[in-house]
């Protein structure tokens, strides 16, 4: 996984690199996974290569064989970002997961889970792991990573969410996990008062084993500090 | 705590198919000792009660708050009943004679028929059956008191208060005695105080919850204990009353104390001008008071999920009436930190460059603190370009003990120009060292304190009254924890020195 800077070309299905003129690729452009990444991400973020074991592993899976390459990309490109308190704590609990409960994971998301590059929390490597785990504050002074849109947020507790910055990761799909014997769930409880329930007509789920489960909507601000009202932008939670 | 998927599992189990009950049980002569109290009460409210008459309002209320909450039997050590019946009658004023009679009354027949009326519920309905796991939750100041009643009577069961409750296994029965509410912070509103608790009921500690409650308990509604509005409750079987005769207002449990603002004299005789404070209503009568811009700042205990965890306020704003504040002795705090960076400083130069950098503080505060003495101070300040008002701060923090210097090289220097003190490379490096030093040594007192509140959790129970405790911490004094009653809107004068030490009424420590 490397950044890399495209430029258009008028041949169809065709991308060039810049900075290396004449060097194209003819290949369809879908089979090439690419993500734009943020204004301002920093320039030389190195690359990242993946261990030969999990390799082997992505090698034997059904339907990665020759395109294992293609099929990790996607899976980084649009990670499953974990933001919460104790990334210790946190990435132990993946380990837990792994050796505990196989059974509850598919033999790719096993591989996935298996990486531990120990980059995984650096913000800077956002896009070149499957999952990141992040604390709550990760986005406070650095707005390209606000900007960037993981397949999945899951924060482990309300008032990590509440310390979050707004527009972290906005546009992406949050789940909070709100513990009912802490004292942020009052305001948990208050804010899913006050804020707009989804429509009637969307399937909220209804997990068994005493979880309680509420889906809203939620008024992100786009990330800017100039930004006036006009500009702040509904997001779905 | 079990932490693994083992016992999570349980423990959403738990949430979706626990059964809950209530009972409410009777106890007459608990409903008279009430009322009695109640008239004691509503006397001393009018007058201002002697300290007889205070005493024996601080072992009733104490009594009260114990066995509306706590199976034991009236005439338990721990309630300290007996040394009522004591009291000499001729130390109480005739305006309170008839009241503190009816009290000893009521306490007389409390203590002919002292069992707990719980207590006989418990061990036909709960501890009968005695392959039954339990967790008992009671409040923090009974936990001792209760535990050792019960392994008296051969009942196992895992005494524990809120915290404990939020950490404790997976048991068959969770018990909880008394009122939901009585468990949580003093400082909610009774509806405030029932969400808080509410996962007793909806994420509870047992498969069965039963909630036993008698005279002094608050009116119990099953629909207090939902997660949020719209989420599910279970029906709550109820047996017995759920509103008891005697209605306890949780605010009169709070001892407020008499005294106004303290008389803050100012020990340098007027040298310093006072800067303005804001003033912070403490328990026991005590006031502190605090700066944004001079002495210390606040610190104070905050709980995260599991742990206590001390802070820091950086904003007077995020005082708030119900935290605990931390505060230590003056002085031994004063030289516990000056300890702790000479020693940083120790670790990486030397001696001589501690001297140096002392020294140079030394130097500095004291030039500064002469330039104040002048008549002209602030227009020689003002002559350096710097504005009245922090020219006038500027003075007035040479006299702040925690102060060190400006933040930036370049104010720095102006000040130096003033007071014709030579401002180099090395003094601006000295000037750094110092303040680095200080704030490690600020960082490593904040761990020693941390470690000092986790290693005995007893003063949460003197927190929860509300009152103040006091920890030892070794080599460092003694720490108060007070709860804070109120933040006054409105600033007063007090000298500097002042700032963040504990003051009663009559002005002193």
């Amino acid at each position: 996984m490397r950044d890399t800077e495209f430029t258009s070309t008028t041949r169809v299905n065709v991308v060039a690199f810049a900075g290396f003129p004449g060097h194209k690729l003819d290949l369809t452009i879908n089979r090439i996974p690419v993500r734009e990444i943020p204004d301002d991400t920093p320039p030389d973020r190195g690359g990242a290569s993946l261990d030969s074991d999990i390799e082997d592993r992505l090698r034997n899976l059904p339907g990665y064989a020759n395109l294992w390459h293609a099929q990790y990309a996607r899976q980084c490109l649009s990670p499953v970002v974990i933001v919460g308190d104790g990334r210790e704590y946190l990435q132990n609990q993946r380990e837990e997961l792994i050796e505990d409960v196989p059974l509850w994971l598919g033999d790719e998301q096993r591989a996935l889970l298996s990486e531990d590059s120990h980059q995984t929390s650096n913000p800077e490597r956002t896009y070149f792991h499957p999952f990141m785990v992040f604390s709550p504050q990760v986005g406070n002074t650095l707005p390209w990573l606000r900007a960037m849109k993981p397949r999945l947020v899951i924060v482990t507790s309300w008032s990590a969410h509440r310390r979050m910055h707004p527009s972290l990761f906005a546009g992406a799909p949050h789940i909070i996990l709100a513990n009912r014997r802490v004292k942020s769930a009052v305001a948990a409880a208050d804010f899913l008062d006050q804020v707009k329930a989804r429509g009637a007509d969307a399937p909220v789920p209804t997990p068994p084993h005493g979880i309680f489960v509420r889906t809203f909507e939620h008024q992100v601000l786009v990330d800017s500090a100039e930004l006036s009202d006009d500009d702040e932008w509904s997001d779905e939670l | 705590v079990t932490r693994d998927l083992t016992e999570a599992s349980r423990r959403y189990a738990a949430a979706a198919a626990a059964e809950a009950r209530y009972d409410a049980l009777e106890w007459p002569h608990f409903e008279r000792f009430l009322a009695a109290l109640r008239a004691l009460e509503r006397k001393a409210d009018q007058l201002a009660p002697t300290q007889p008459v205070h005493n024996l309002l601080t072992r009733l209320r104490f009594v009260r708050r114990i066995l509306r909450s706590a199976p034991l039997p009236a005439n338990h050590d721990f309630l300290g009943l007996d040394s009522v019946l004591g009291l000499d009658s001729r130390e109480i004023p005739e305006s309170f004679g008839a009241e503190v009679d009816t009290c000893i009354a009521a306490v007389e027949a409390l203590l002919e028929t002292p069992e707990h009326p719980a207590l006989g519920f418990l061990a036909e309905r709960i501890f009968g059956s005695p392959d039954r796991s339990v967790n008992a939750l009671v409040i923090r100041q009974a936990v001792d008191p209760v535990a050792r009643l019960f392994a008296e009577r051969g009942w196992s069961a895992n005494v524990v208060d809120l915290t404990g409750a939020k950490r404790a296994d997976l048991t068959d029965v969770a018990l909880i005695l008394g009122s939901p509410e009585f468990h949580a912070h003093w400082n909610l509103g009774f509806s405030e105080a029932a969400r808080s608790v509410a996962w007793l009921l909806n994420s509870p500690m047992g498969m069965t919850t039963q909630v036993v409650s008698w005279p002094g308990n608050f009116p119990f509604d099953p629909d207090n204990y939902v997660a949020w509005t719209g989420a599910s409750r279970r029906e709550i079987p109820v047996r017995g009353a759920t509103r008891f005769t005697v209605d306890i207002d949780r605010a009169s449990e709070l001892d407020k104390g008499n005294g106004g603002l303290p008389d803050l004299p100012d020990e340098t005789g007027g040298e310093i001008e006072p800067v303005p404070a804001t003033a912070v209503r403490l328990v026991d009568s005590q006031w502190i008071f605090f700066s944004d811009d001079y002495g210390p700042s606040p610190y104070y205990v905050d709980f995260d999920d599991f742990e206590a965890v001390v802070r820091e306020a950086k904003y007077l704003r995020e005082v708030v009436p119900g935290m605990v504040l931390l505060v230590r002795d003056g002085e031994a705090s004063r030289s516990f930190l000056d300890e702790e960076a000479r020693q940083w400083i120790l670790e990486r130069h030397n001696q001589k460059r501690y001297e140096r950098c002392t020294n140079l503080r030394a130097e500095f505060r004291q030039l500064m603190r002469d330039l104040g003495m002048r008549p002209d101070g602030v227009t020689r300040l003002r002559n350096a370009g710097i504005s009245e008002a922090d020219a006038q701060r500027r003075l007035r923090l040479a006299n702040d003990p925690t102060h060190i210097a400006p933040q930036k090289r370049e104010d720095f220097e102006t000040l130096c120009g003033v007071i014709g003190l030579s401002c180099s490379d090395d003094t601006w490096s000295d000037i750094t060292l110092l303040r680095t030093a200080a704030r490690q040594a600020g960082h490593t007192a904040r761990k020693a304190l941390e470690e000092a509140v986790r290693a005995d959790d007893k003063w949460q129970a003197l927190v929860d009254i509300p009152s103040t405790a006091r920890i030892t911490i070794p080599h460092a004094g003694t720490v108060a924890l007070v709860p804070v009653l109120e933040v006054l809107g409105e600033k007063r004068n007090v000298p500097i020195s002042r700032l963040g030490q504990l003051e009663t009424a009559g002005g002193t420590r």
